[in-house]
């Protein structure tokens, strides 16, 4: 089990909640889309890696993505969400994302950061896909060290997202909602809950969603993922390429109903599905969202 | 090593493709699932879209000469490749650099010289190549045919920031 050591005090802000707001994702390299993505959105979702280039002592963020962001100027606020850190590695998380992260803090406004609780290297080496934690003691109480050395880092409150489940669970001790239990618990980190991402294991694996929402505490979960995919080999994928299906609207709205801390619905769609989607259809899935969820 | 160290590498194993030593039950299954495969083969999709973007001439050229695919997902077996894009696009670039055939080590040292000048590099970088670069790059651009090899290195391409057009090539017979 997790030693004292820990135990940290809850972290994540509440004291201004008043309900939950629209976020989407904003990769860079496309002005025009920020400029109507700011029309409806509170939050502005940036992945730190997407937005890094190379430098000669490793990574640092792009200057001209850091101009437009600059550009958002108060509009909006910033989260930023990561896909390098890969809290999971046996080895250790990533610094050269953290160094990016630092970057962010040190020049804007953020309002919380989060990752996705998984791995996505061993031994140094990227694996090219996202693989989920196994949920055991060991694991957990690697993973709440490592949350609460972030949340020492940083002023903002930190979350940690559920992700998809492509290859069958390993052996663990915990349910996947005793799992984030615990984790928060003892971190007093938040929770992204991902809509799709249990719709994709509910189609790929017959994962009990009703019994996974009746199991995890929805006080820590301060963030709703939602957004649209394709499957591949009889796969749901989690590749955010669409606009959002009408059943995970309705499981949003499902959670909603029983997340009372919920600050933000983001809206997640990758840079490399723009062009297919098109500004028009992301900008209509953001008032869609908004007045179907009543954002 | 702790059975959280062992899963992971076990796993990395795996997805890579490379053999794994154990007679653990839960690696097994893992092995014998279609998902594993389907996981290796997004993986190597995005390898592809990502170098396709960011080493273009290396990846046009390699298309036409029906070795990119092979060449991507050797890549991705055989490398630590790194979670940032531009940074695989110069491993990539650098492990092609060396290949076999001496257009594509050409085209690879080229653009890697490229990706170095563009980011502020203020070196000055020389590759020789055994046909004209110009109708190398003709022939990708209007889909003919490309020029054969003239034996030996004979073209003398430079690539500096303070080279106008930063690319200058020089024939020396």
């Amino acid at each position: 089990m997790a030693s004292a050591g820990v135990i940290a005090q809850r972290r994540v802000a509440t004291t201004t909640h008043a309900g939950p707001v629209l976020a989407t994702t904003y990769e860079g390299g496309d002005v025009l889309l920020l400029e109507r993505l700011l029309e409806r959105a509170r939050y502005i979702e940036i992945t730190p890696d997407t937005i890094a280039r190379h430098a000669a002592d490793g990574c640092a963020l792009r200057p001209e993505a850091l101009a437009e962001l600059k550009s958002i100027d108060g509009r909006a606020r910033l989260l930023v969400h990561g896909v390098g850190l890969s809290i999971g590695s046996y080895e250790g998380y990533s610094e050269a994302y953290l160094r990016l992260v630092d970057e962010l803090f040190s020049r804007f406004d953020i309002a919380w950061h989060s990752e996705h609780l998984a791995y996505t290297t061993v031994a140094g080496e990227n694996l090219g896909t996202m693989l989920a934690m196994p949920r055991t003691a060991e694991a957990l109480d690697m993973i709440c060290q490592r949350v609460c050395a972030i949340q020492k880092r940083y002023p903002a409150p930190f979350l940690l997202e559920n992700v998809v489940h492509l290859l069958p669970d390993a052996p663990g001790e915990f349910s996947d909602a005793q799992f984030l239990n615990q984790i928060a618990s003892w971190t007093g980190c938040g929770l992204i809950l991902d809509v799709y991402n249990m719709e994709c294991d509910s189609l790929n694996y017959g994962f009990d969603v009703d019994a996974f929402l009746s199991e995890l505490n929805f006080e820590n979960v301060r963030e709703l993922h939602l957004a649209g995919g394709a499957s591949h080999g009889g796969l749901q994928l989690d590749v955010h390429s669409r606009v959002t299906a009408a059943s995970t609207v309705a499981l949003a709205a499902h959670a909603m109903t029983r997340a009372s801390q919920l600050q933000a619905v983001t809206y997640e769609y990758l840079k490399e599905a723009v062009p297919s989607l098109g500004r028009d259809a992301i900008c209509g899935e953001l008032a869609r969202l908004s007045a179907e969820l009543h954002l | 090593m702790s059975e959280l160290a062992q899963l992971q590498n076990n796993m990395l194993r795996l997805i890579k493709a490379r053999p794994i030593n154990t007679k653990d039950s839960y690696m097994e299954l893992v092995a014998s699932t279609g998902e594993l495969a389907a996981i290796r083969e997004i993986a190597i999709w995005w390898r592809t879209y990502q170098l396709e973007r960011t080493c273009v001439h290396t990846a046009r050229l390699m298309r036409r000469l029906g070795v990119f695919g092979q060449a991507v997902a050797e890549f991705y077996a055989g490398s630590a490749v790194s979670p940032f894009a531009e940074q695989v696009a110069r491993q990539f670039v650098a492990a092609m650099s060396r290949h076999a055939d001496p257009l594509v080590a050409s085209m690879a040292q080229f653009e890697a010289a490229l990706l170095d000048v563009r980011s502020g590099s203020a070196g000055r970088y020389s590759i020789e190549w055994d046909r004209n670069p110009n109708d190398v790059f003709r022939a990708l651009e209007h889909g003919e045919e490309l020029p054969a090899s003239e034996g030996m290195p004979c073209y003398f391409v430079e690539v500096a920031a303070n080279i106008p057009g930063m690319v200058c090539c020089t024939y020396f017979g």
